[in-house]
């Protein structure tokens, strides 16, 4: 047995027994562990509201690689994204990042790289003073490339030309946009169409470092075309991303 | 494990499909009500068969009653200008143990829980807004203070956003007994934020 201390974000709890917590967490260094809190449901727990969902804590625990479930020996919270709490379209949001996360990492190996990404995504649908959900498109446009289905807007996939149309097709299969000059078979290939705004968008939100992320403006025909493209591309490529539970919440769905 | 009795072993496996009951507590429930005399045994059983045969839910409140509707709605002595909503019918039974709230109750039947696919309608929310009629001055969201419960609740508010209704939730923070300086951040936050002017 050994004595672990991570960073973690809270993917789900599941009550257990009568007064403790069963928790799912992503951690920085150790992928996705399962951890009881015993206690943690009672009002006079040390815990108190540290193991809420998607809370980002600092947590100490006892590793028996043998067990499935380890015991919570102290917890702080680094992150409470009060913010979220306290709006409900931002809570749809968030929601459907962790369970996005939650699907998408398997096992105790680390995924720095997501849990960055999960962490700055997080911080900054709490922080943001307006368009929230540009967090989520950014989550989802970054996942895919972080796990190897990059989506590129750039240049046309058949004759690389540098695009200006009106609308263009997306290959969902092949990650690219096809211009209207290729043939059509190729643009039907898994296809969504995109209009010019929203691929302007796209192109945004791909630079975006997170800089100036909320403050990308765009029509709500455009938001949802990047969402129902950006989920299509995904769901396309990581077959556990399909029937999310949680994304028949949003505004955009 | 093989039982001398087939009835022992069908109960032990009833008793374990119990919350928080693991197999050996199970076995020990067995055991306990082998050695107890016929009459208590039966007394349990009919008690058993009893909540599943007599015990509904309020059509009002949705809280379990025999009756219908139930001995709170029906109370004359009980003010009908507030209704305090929880999630389950036990949160109503927390409440009436403190003796202090005299209203009526509203039992949504759970929370919002976007994760497991729990919508607004799979709860008793529209039933709620259905009984504020012109009686009710006060709803008062005695919710459990979490990701579903606030998310609960910011759905109601918005839902009642232009009903002439006041709308309150309980406090959160720290329990009564406890250190300041043990206390979580977001616990504390909520604390501060819910202070009351003296």
């Amino acid at each position: 047995m050994s004595i672990q201390r991570t960073e973690a974000i809270i993917l789900k709890t599941i009550p257990y027994g009568e007064t403790s917590k069963i928790l799912t967490t992503f951690t920085k260094n150790m992928g996705k562990v399962n951890l009881l809190a015993k206690g943690a449901r009672d009002v006079k727990s040390k815990y108190g509201g540290s193991l809420e969902l998607f809370n980002y804590i600092s947590v100490i625990y006892y590793d028996r690689t043998e067990r499935d479930l380890q015991y919570v020996s102290d917890v702080s919270v680094i992150d409470p994204f009060l913010q979220i709490h306290n709006d409900l379209d931002r809570t749809y949001e968030a929601l459907a990042i962790i369970e996005m996360c939650n699907r998408l990492i398997h096992g105790n190996e680390d995924n720095l790289h997501i849990f960055d990404l999960l962490v700055q995504t997080l911080q900054g649908i709490d922080r943001a003073e307006k368009r929230p959900v540009n967090g989520l498109l950014y989550f989802m446009l970054h996942v895919a490339t972080r796990l190897g289905f990059t989506m590129d807007f750039d240049s046309c996939k058949n004759c690389r030309d540098v695009m200006d149309h009106k609308e263009l097709n997306f290959s969902v299969e092949h990650g690219r946009v096809v211009c209207e000059s290729c043939p059509s078979h190729l643009r039907n290939v898994s296809g969504a169409l995109l209009s010019k705004e929203s691929l302007g968008i796209m192109r945004q939100i791909a630079r975006s470092h997170g800089n100036g992320l909320y403050n990308i403006a765009m029509s709500e025909k455009a938001c949802h075309e990047v969402y129902h493209l950006l989920l299509r591309h995904l769901q396309f490529h990581m077959e556990e991303l399909q029937n999310l539970n949680s994304l028949s919440f949003l505004k955009l769905a | 494990m093989q039982y001398t009795s087939e009835s022992l072993e069908r109960l032990i496996n009833e008793f374990s499909k119990l919350p928080s009951i693991g197999r050996k507590t199970a076995q020990r429930l067995a055991f306990h009500l082998l050695k107890q005399p016929k009459e208590d045994v039966l007394v349990l059983s009919k008690a058993l068969a009893d909540i599943k045969e007599k015990i509904g839910r309020c059509s009002v409140c949705f809280n379990v009653t025999e009756q219908d509707p139930c001995v709170l709605c029906t109370n004359p002595k009980r003010d009908r200008n507030t209704i305090c909503v929880v999630e389950e019918a036990n949160d109503v039974l927390a409440i009436e143990r403190i003796d202090q709230y005299r209203g009526q109750y509203h039992v949504l039947g759970g929370l919002l829980n976007p994760l497991d696919g729990i919508g607004p309608d799979d709860l008793k929310i529209k039933e709620l807004l259905l009984r504020l009629n012109g009686n009710v001055k006060e709803v008062i969201l005695a919710i459990n203070p979490n990701v579903s419960g606030d998310a609960t609740v910011m759905y109601i508010a918005e839902k009642m956003n232009g009903i002439p209704v006041k709308i309150s939730r309980i406090a959160r923070g720290i329990p009564i007994g406890s250190d300041l300086e043990f206390a979580d951040m977001t616990t504390l936050t909520r604390a501060m934020e819910g202070r009351v002017v003296l």
